[in-house]
């Protein structure tokens, strides 16, 4: 069963995404803020992290650069299910490929479906998962 | 036949509050589009599946009405009438308002009223609305303890200080200083899409709002200290009328 870290600040989102993984076979866990979600990962070790970039105090992009300073996290998978709106993901692009970002989704218009299809195809293309 | 046309223009403020309102509004459209989608997944028809769309579309509205009850008055399209009014029993009253939202964010909410009794010039509507729309952008920026996942405790009150009579609302856990909250208006006006970044993921519209329907009232948003805790509050003035009585 594969492991997902979700970190949604939006208690009442988070709740639902976590159900809809449930729902589909994941373990999950939750975390609100990117503070915590290195923590949380180190005791979870997740297979992949669905992560919302507008987090509250601290920068998602800050939050995975952190990240993949740790050897053991270089190569988790991310999925980017934001409210940053496409054009403003557009303009950053080069900057969120540099630090790992596998997919980006807009959360306004993502429905659970396509959500849970994306972090499939992601899974199914993990090498760490598959080896 | 032609149409005709006034040539209208909304005030920069409110082009700006308007922008905060739409980009607020994405979160319980989102939540009720989600929502729905994994009852449908799930089968789920429960009460508590319904009542919190319900819910969520219930503070929707509330805000809506704010910011509409905001423009209004800017464009002297309703007269604010200002008259004496307890904050004690519109604290209240805003804490009847606040019990389903702070439910399902896991918040509790404390009253404290005991300190004041006199009542403020005040326009009861706006000031109602402004309290609502602060304190639900409050419970809705809050996230549970990290440690041991305990509630947030939030407390609606009202004190007096040397400017006047306070009412607001506090969190023991949220520290928001005058700096912050002065950089978080600049970048409201500047439409950034998260000005409150200490406080809320959202661009905690509902904050903004509020502050437009005090400064209608000559009243200000400040940040508070009150018994340990921190928080967001308006400071108005006693009536006069009534301080005789």
């Amino acid at each position: 069963m594969a492991r997902i870290l979700l970190i949604e600040p939006n208690r009442i989102l988070a709740q639902i995404y976590k159900d809809a993984f449930k729902q589909a076979g994941y373990d999950v866990s939750v975390t609100h803020d990117a503070q915590n979600a290195i923590t949380v990962s180190d005791k979870l070790r997740p297979d992949l992290i669905v992560m919302e970039l507008q987090l509250v105090k601290h920068n998602g992009v800050e939050f995975l650069y952190e990240l993949r300073s740790y050897p053991e996290w270089q190569t988790i998978p991310v999925v980017v299910n934001s409210i940053v709106p496409p054009s403003e993901f557009a303009q950053n692009e080069v900057l969120y490929k540099e630090i790992g970002i596998n997919n980006y989704l807009y959360k306004p218009q993502t429905s659970l479906t396509e959500l849970l299809r994306t972090i499939d195809n992601v899974l199914k293309a993990s090498p760490a998962l598959n080896s | 036949m032609k149409a005709s046309v006034t040539n209208y223009q909304v005030s920069p403020d409110y082009q700006a509050l308007l922008n905060g309102v739409a980009e607020e509004l994405k979160l319980p459209l989102m939540y009720i589009a989600r929502r729905t989608e994994l009852a449908l997944m799930t089968h789920d028809t429960s009460t508590e599946s319904l009542r919190s769309i319900q819910t969520t579309a219930t503070s929707a509205l509330e805000l809506v009405d704010s910011y509409l009850l905001g423009l209004q008055i800017a464009e002297n399209q309703q007269v604010l009438e200002l008259e004496p009014v307890s904050t004690s029993s519109t604290l209240y009253d805003v804490a009847q308002s606040l019990n389903d939202i702070a439910r399902r964010y896991d918040v509790s909410l404390r009253l404290d009223l005991a300190g004041s009794h006199m009542p403020v010039m005040a326009n009861k509507p706006a000031l109602t609305s402004a309290l609502l729309s602060l304190s639900t952008a409050y419970i809705e920026a809050q996230t549970p303890a990290v440690e041991t996942g305990e509630k947030r405790i939030l407390t609606l009150a009202t004190h007096h200080v040397r400017e006047g009579i306070v009412a607001g609302i506090y969190s023991d856990s949220e520290v928001i200083s005058l700096k912050q909250l002065r950089r978080a208006y600049e970048l409201h006006n500047n439409r950034a899409r998260q000005p409150f970044n200490q406080l809320s993921s959202s661009s905690a519209a509902g904050l903004f709002i509020a502050r437009k329907l005090l400064q209608a009232m000559s009243a200000e948003l400040k940040t508070i200290r009150y018994h340990r805790q921190s928080g967001l509050a308006a400071i108005l003035q006693p009536s006069r009328q009534l301080q005789f009585i």
